[in-house]
């Protein structure tokens, strides 16, 4: 019997206020994904500016990975992870932050973000979360046929 | 041939600063940090291809900070750095103290330097951003000139945090600085403060 990894369509949630980061962070996100020898290559990106818009999308299409900045003009990123975690706990956050305070890393790991990122994006930091994420996506959907 | 760049994280600061005359002589690259707080932040820019760790350091000690990363999914290299028995899961070695550089650096050599990748910013995207910004500068102005400091610093976290993004270094360099005076500072200097950043922001080539 092998054990085989069930592929399916990633859904992945950007939420940033400026727009300019969520654009850019889905081209990294795809320039990544298309140009190094990670698994996945099919993807389908949802984004939201605000924390409300967030939460919306989220129940919509409960995404498999989220990029999820800490500070929202509407709320807090660490109150709306909890939120996320509690409708989907499997789902794989990372948290993004323009600095990296211990607290806010601290708060982000207890709340149950899987990553942390600090800005600017750089394709070292993205591609390591990447990785991490099919470890905990292969770990989560491995069965046997 | 290429060295590592190396995360040095250790509380005692001769040992520091011999290890970074032995490491810069040899051609490494050192970044030292006091602490296992210090050493997490600093991990996260994923600038650094190997951390060595003290595992006893105030305000957070060696394991606890390796355990940190590991956790965030920081997969780059983790060195140990003890004169006890480490037996927690997590480093990629333990070298004992004292150190001797001979040996750190013969143990060195078994890693490699972290495979680089690039990411350019399209083109019109960055155009997109920069004139984003430049609309953001006269907003400020006009937010500068009504006194209104919450929503100016608003603006300037924004830069800091967006603009190293689009390749503008220098407009996040400043609004770094700005930031880290910006709350303690008297209600009279907030002016001249704002004034010095916009100035200083116009002086930078956006493109």
């Amino acid at each position: 019997m092998q054990a085989k990894i069930k592929v399916r369509d990633q859904k992945i949630l950007l939420v940033d206020d400026l727009d300019y980061n969520r654009q850019l962070l889905r081209h990294n996100l795809t320039a990544l994904f298309s140009h190094n020898d990670l698994k996945y290559r099919s993807f389908s990106y949802f984004q939201a500016h605000n924390a409300s818009s967030a939460l919306l999308t989220f129940s919509q299409q409960s995404p498999d990975l989220v990029f999820l900045d800490i500070e929202l003009p509407d709320g807090s990123g660490i109150d709306l992870l909890k939120r996320f975690k509690q409708q989907k706990p499997d789902c794989f956050v990372v948290m993004v932050s323009g600095v990296s305070t211990l607290e806010n890393v601290k708060a982000s790991i207890a709340a149950g973000a899987a990553s942390f990122i600090v800005k600017p994006f750089s394709a070292d930091k993205i591609m390591a979360v990447l990785r991490q994420f099919e470890r905990f996506y292969d770990k989560q959907h491995k069965t046997s046929l | 041939m290429v060295h590592l760049n190396l995360l040095f994280a250790e509380d005692d600061v001769l040992l520091a600063q011999l290890f970074q005359l032995q490491a810069q002589q040899a051609g490494y690259q050192v970044c030292w940090v006091e602490n296992g707080d210090a050493a997490v932040q600093q991990a996260l820019s994923y600038q650094h291809d190997l951390i060595l760790m003290d595992v006893q350091m105030p305000i957070m000690d060696g394991i606890s900070a390796m355990q940190m990363l590991r956790q965030l999914g920081f997969d780059r290299p983790i060195v140990a750095m003890s004169a006890e028995e480490v037996t927690e899961t997590g480093f990629d070695l333990v070298l004992k103290k004292p150190l001797h550089w001979q040996q750190v650096q013969q143990q060195l050599a078994q890693f490699e330097v972290s495979p680089s990748v690039s990411l350019q910013v399209p083109a019109e995207l960055k155009e997109a951003y920069i004139s984003h910004v430049e609309q953001s500068l006269q907003q400020l102005e006009l937010l500068a000139s009504q006194e209104k400091w919450q929503e100016f610093a608003a603006i300037v976290h924004q830069f800091k945090g967006s603009a190293g993004c689009f390749g503008l270094e220098n407009i996040s360099e400043l609004a770094h600085q700005f930031q880290t005076s910006w709350n303690t500072i008297p209600a009279e200097q907030k002016l001249p403060r704002a004034i010095w950043f916009l100035e200083q922001c116009k002086a930078c080539k956006l493109r």
